[in-house]
């Protein structure tokens, strides 16, 4: 809409500023594409769609609250620094009223805010139906994440104006996503194979719940539907592990470069003084998403015990460690050293090994481990910032430190609770609906088949394969496994010749020496 | 630390080029995505996992060595050989400086980064990760430095007046050569080495892999952790796996090639660090020169490859990884010398370039070199005809042009290489022999042949069972009575020893 300012043009130092808040807009946004492959990569190959669908979904709900109210309520001017109101921020209706471009800001926050709701959603996957996830973004877009802003970062907020200190976030976007998707999570309840209810459950009611008998009255042949009973059958016994670790892999390297631009970009500004400048804080958001990462996937195996001489490393550990540094260190990355960068790093990852520790205690169920990577590392990220900051942090010996320590706290705790309320509202009323989660049908035969139709010749073929494979036992149980010698003897081109034989099969004595197989003598079986 | 510079505050044109070098720095960094994509979709599906986790290792581990040690001898107060002033390690004293060094850290961790990752390419596939890791600390903390403190830091070289501009010498031939070496001493992965004796022996029969899976322990390691009533099928299916060597992923092989085109024009745009240059050195130029170079080389180098390899045929008459790797080389050729040189040289250095790469290709299998991802030919041959060229074509000093000190400093160049070579060479051999002579450097070859992701990376899942069941079915259990295997129970070892065979 026009008004006053419409015509004005930015200074140069404006345009160079602009340009900065550009392109981390847009780098920031591209996060959605690291945050779908991450969480892609780590459920199940099954619903991949699925997740597609929900994280662009999510992305457009969370765009239209935040223009119709979110922005108005984070920061319109504050009357009574609790929430905004101001009607010409609504809809963007008078953003050419003021001398700051709000546009700019607009798309800024709204990049922001879009990372929130995509945190959830990896905390809720696998389950949640879809229009109640995207309810709970446009909640989230709409109202929860706008108040929190307008706490820490709108003008007058009570936070704000207490000297509370969050420079990128980690207390207003990671901690209020990961607490909202925790909350979620324990709301909705785990999913189906994860649960109890799977030791216990009836097939005779599974096999008659609408959504499976929806899906088997789409196929054709008789046979087929036959294969695909028994093919959802035998997802009972599915093994719930990631599928695409290059995703995985991929998602976070696009996270963390992303991320310097979260840090770096929300300085708004290059003209800042040398040890608060963008520069520095991309550097310490490398060090602590480095160190976090390391700390985490050398250490959270030997304290989840989950250490074994096959499961060594673990890709999942490396990149969840990696996103914890980068969380934790949102916060205070602007006024804390490199070396503080680094040990809120080594501290990240402590609190994301407890976190793990404390949801699998807990019996809470999600699926990318979000909220201990997002809610445990903002949790410290905050505090860290009381610790760390050095014009007011606890460890420099300052005036009105213990006030400033006092308002990161006081600040963590009002955020916790108002999502946590805001959250319970919202799922306890959709629990009460009995609308929240799809049936176990539904989860069993995956999203993607259930919902999105991607059932055709192709998939059923694959099916049948898995269903023989499965079968074959039960035909060819009077049948002996061949043996290597059987084979052997079979193979012409198997026989190797007696001397290379000779030649390989010693191939360990170098290292190893000989060691003793217990009573068992070495066979020299050699193909 | 806070020091005498803490408050300073960018002027204007600080401010623009500021915007240009962080820019630049993401899509450097960026370029992890690409190599982790490249080397992902290049080696075996069964040892994808690996891959992944080394590049994000490198990145993680580079940082710290960098952060620590590496960016002082780099840097600084750089005499002629290497830098040593307490500033600069561990960013102690960045704030005591006019000169941003935050922004030049960051900018030159990037590069470091990549530096370090050509590396993980090289050793595919055969690498002990703990021996990488340190491998990564060494080259990111101590190798790389110092070749940077000879090129850019003010060392001797540069006091030559030897030009490079954006890292052909740097990074790609210093990668490159301590890929080579890496590759040299490990020797060639299992199967293939086993290949080519066969096939000296009695021609292409008898492809088989052999090896006494009882006699290792580490194999036991793994059959412990399977079903016991799969160990049988654990076997058999190991001894009958595809044992070819060929990308598993082409999709990712061409994606990670994009971003790290993407991303180089930004590797040499950036380098200018500045946009205030004459139109003729400019960042649009540089950029220009990268994009002609680079499709220069992939042009040629997937009509070329197969014919001059004699690998060509009917059914194999484009190679998607020749393509790939031919634009990378003309990319990594023009590095050098970007900003000195006209486009038509540009296009000259990518078509040579393409034909550097077959020859690297060439002599790695004529030296029985194993190069999985095929990074030595990219970046070591590469490498060494970027600082050649940056000799030829250099519009200033170069060899095509007239100025009276082009001889010295076509010299400069061939000793840069020479230098580099023995230096990169010197340091990476000595660190890979001593640790091949402590057994630490290469996997036992049983888990060669189980692949990296199953013998470290979390052990044989759902998906490996069900292939087994397809493919030896009975005497299989069925997957409803499976239960997961008791993991560690002195018991069930001895119990496993006992039935096994």
């Amino acid at each position: 809409m026009e008004g006053p300012n419409s015509a004005t043009v930015l200074t140069t130092d404006m345009q160079i500023n602009s340009v900065w808040v550009m392109v981390s807009t847009a780098f920031i946004f591209f996060m959605e594409a690291g945050f779908f492959l991450l969480e892609g990569g780590s459920l199940r190959k099954k619903n991949i769609g699925h997740v597609l669908l929900k994280n662009i979904m999510s992305a457009s709900v969370a765009m239209l609250m935040w223009w119709f109210t979110g922005y108005g309520f984070a920061f319109g001017p504050v009357s009574n620094h609790f929430i905004a109101g101001d009607g010409r921020f609504f809809a963007s209706s008078r953003f050419e009223d003021f001398e700051i471009d709000h546009y700019l800001g607009f798309i800024f926050q709204y990049a922001f805010c879009t990372t929130t709701t995509s945190i959830v959603s990896g905390s809720l996957s696998e389950r949640t139906t879809v229009p109640v996830f995207l309810g709970y973004c446009a909640f989230m877009a709409g109202l929860v994440y706008p108040v929190v802003v307008a706490w820490v970062w709108g003008p007058g907020g009570w936070l704000l104006e207490r000297g509370y200190h969050d420079l990128a976030g980690t207390g207003c976007i990671h901690l209020t996503g990961g607490v909202g998707g925790m909350i979620g999570a324990i709301i909705v309840g785990p999913r189906f194979l994860n649960s109890k209810d799977k030791k216990m459950v009836n097939l005779d009611e599974l096999l008659k719940e609408k959504e499976y008998q929806d899906v088997l009255n789409t196929i054709e042949s008789a046979e087929d539907r036959a294969i695909f009973q028994k093919w959802f059958l035998s997802q009972l016994d599915e093994e719930i592990k990631p599928h695409n670790q290059a995703f995985i892999a991929l998602g976070t390297i696009i996270l963390w470069v992303a991320w310097l631009f979260f840090n770096g970009g929300s300085t708004y500004s290059l003209q800042t003084t040398r040890q608060n400048s963008p520069t520095k804080v991309i550097m310490n958001t490398m060090l602590s998403g480095a160190v976090a990462g390391l700390f985490t996937v050398i250490f959270k195996p030997y304290i989840m015990k989950t250490r074994s001489s096959t499961s060594k490393y673990d890709i999942g550990n490396l990149c969840n460690g990696v996103l914890v540094g980068c969380v934790s260190v949102t916060g205070a990355c602007d006024r804390c050293e490199n070396w503080a960068a680094v040990i809120i790093g080594v501290f990240a990852a402590l609190f994301y090994i407890a976190g793990c520790a404390f949801i699998q205690k807990l019996g809470i169920d999600d699926p990318i481990e979000a909220c201990c990577v997002h809610g445990f590392g903002g949790f410290w990220g905050l505090i860290a910032v009381g610790f760390f900051d050095n014009t007011k942090g606890v460890i420099y010996q300052r005036e009105g430190r213990g006030y400033f320590f006092g308002m990161q706290i006081a600040g963590l705790f009002a955020i916790i609770g108002w999502t946590i309320a805001m959250t319970i509202i919202y799922f306890g009323i959709m629990k009460l609906l009995k609308i929240d989660r799809v049936s176990k049908s539904h989860e069993l035969m995956g999203f993607d088949i259930a919902e999105m139709g991607v059932l055709n010749k192709h998939i059923l073929q694959k099916m049948k394969n898995q269903v023989m494979a499965n079968e074959r036992k039960i035909r060819n149980n009077h049948e002996k496994m061949p043996t290597m010698t059987d084979l052997l003897a079979k193979d012409e081109a198997l026989a190797l010749r007696e001397e290379e034989a000779d030649q390989y099969e010693n191939f360990n004595e170098k290292r190893e020496g000989d060691r003793p197989l217990g009573k068992h003598s070495p066979s020299k079986q050699t193909v | 630390m806070p020091g005498p510079y803490s408050n300073v505050v960018y002027s204007e044109r600080e401010a623009i080029n500021a915007v240009w070098v962080l820019v630049s720095t993401a899509m450097i960094f960026f370029m992890q995505a690409g190599f982790a994509l490249l080397e992902c979709g290049s080696v075996r599906a069964k040892n994808s996992t690996s891959i992944l986790i080394k590049n994000l290792f490198d990145a993680c581990v580079g940082s710290i060595a960098f952060w620590l040690v590496g960016y002082g001898f780099a840097f600084g107060d750089v005499k002629s050989f290497i830098g040593g002033s307490p500033d600069y390690f561990a960013s102690s004293g960045f704030e005591n400086t006019p000169e941003d060094h935050y922004l030049l850290w960051i900018f030159h961790f990037a590069f470091a980064s990549t530096s370090a990752t050509i590396v993980s390419g090289s050793l595919a596939e055969r690498t002990q990760l703990n021996s990488y890791i340190m491998f990564s600390f060494l080259q990111t903390g101590f190798i790389y430095p110092v070749v940077v403190a000879w090129t850019w830091g003010g060392g001797w070289l540069q006091q030559r007046g030897f030009h490079d501009f954006a890292g052909v010498t740097t990074i790609h031939l210093v990668g490159g050569c301590a890929g080579f070496c890496g590759a040299a001493i490990l020797g060639e992965r299992y199967g293939k080495e086993k290949d080519r004796e066969a096939k000296q022996r009695e021609g292409e029969m008898n492809r088989r892999q052999s090896v006494n899976f009882d006699n290792s322990h580490h194999y036991q390691k793994v059959i412990n952790h399977v079903n016991k009533d799969y160990h049988q099928a654990f076997k058999e299916w190991l001894v009958n796996q595809s044992d070819e060597f060929r990308p598993h992923n082409q999709t990712y092989v061409v994606t990670g090639t994009l971003i790290l085109w993407v991303a180089w024009l930004f590797f040499n745009g950036g380098s200018t660090n500045n946009l205030f240059v004459p139109r003729a050195n400019g960042p649009a130029k540089i950029i220009m020169n990268t994009v002609i170079s680079g499709s220069a080389g992939g042009v040629v180098a997937v009509f070329v490859k197969a014919r001059l390899l004699g690998t060509y045929s009917f059914v194999n008459r484009y190679d998607c990884g020749a393509l790939c790797n031919g634009a990378l080389i003309g990319l990594v050729s023009i590095t050098g010398c970007c900003d000195r040189v006209e486009p038509w040289a540009a296009f000259i250095i990518g078509c040579i370039g393409a034909l550097f790469y077959v020859a690297g290709c060439k002599i790695l299998d004529m030296l029985h070199v194993d190069d999985p991802v095929e990074a030595a030919p990219v970046h070591f041959f590469g490498g060494v005809w970027g600082t050649l060229a940056t000799g030829f074509f250099d519009n200033q000093n170069g060899l095509f042009y007239d100025s009276p000190t082009k001889g010295q400093y076509f010299g400069y160049q061939i000793l840069a290489i020479v230098c580099v070579i023995a230096w990169v060479g010197t340091t990476s051999s000595l660190f890979f022999y001593t640790m091949k002579r402590l057994g630490l450097l290469r996997i036992d070859k049983a888990i060669e042949i189980i692949g990296l992701d199953i013998a470290e990376m979390g052990g044989v899942g759902e998906e490996i069972y069900e292939k087994m069941r397809r493919d030896f079915g009975s005497s299989i259990a069925s997957p409803r009575s499976m239960t997961r295997p008791n993991i560690n129970t002195a018991e069930n070892v001895s119990k496993v020893q006992s039935d096994d065979i």
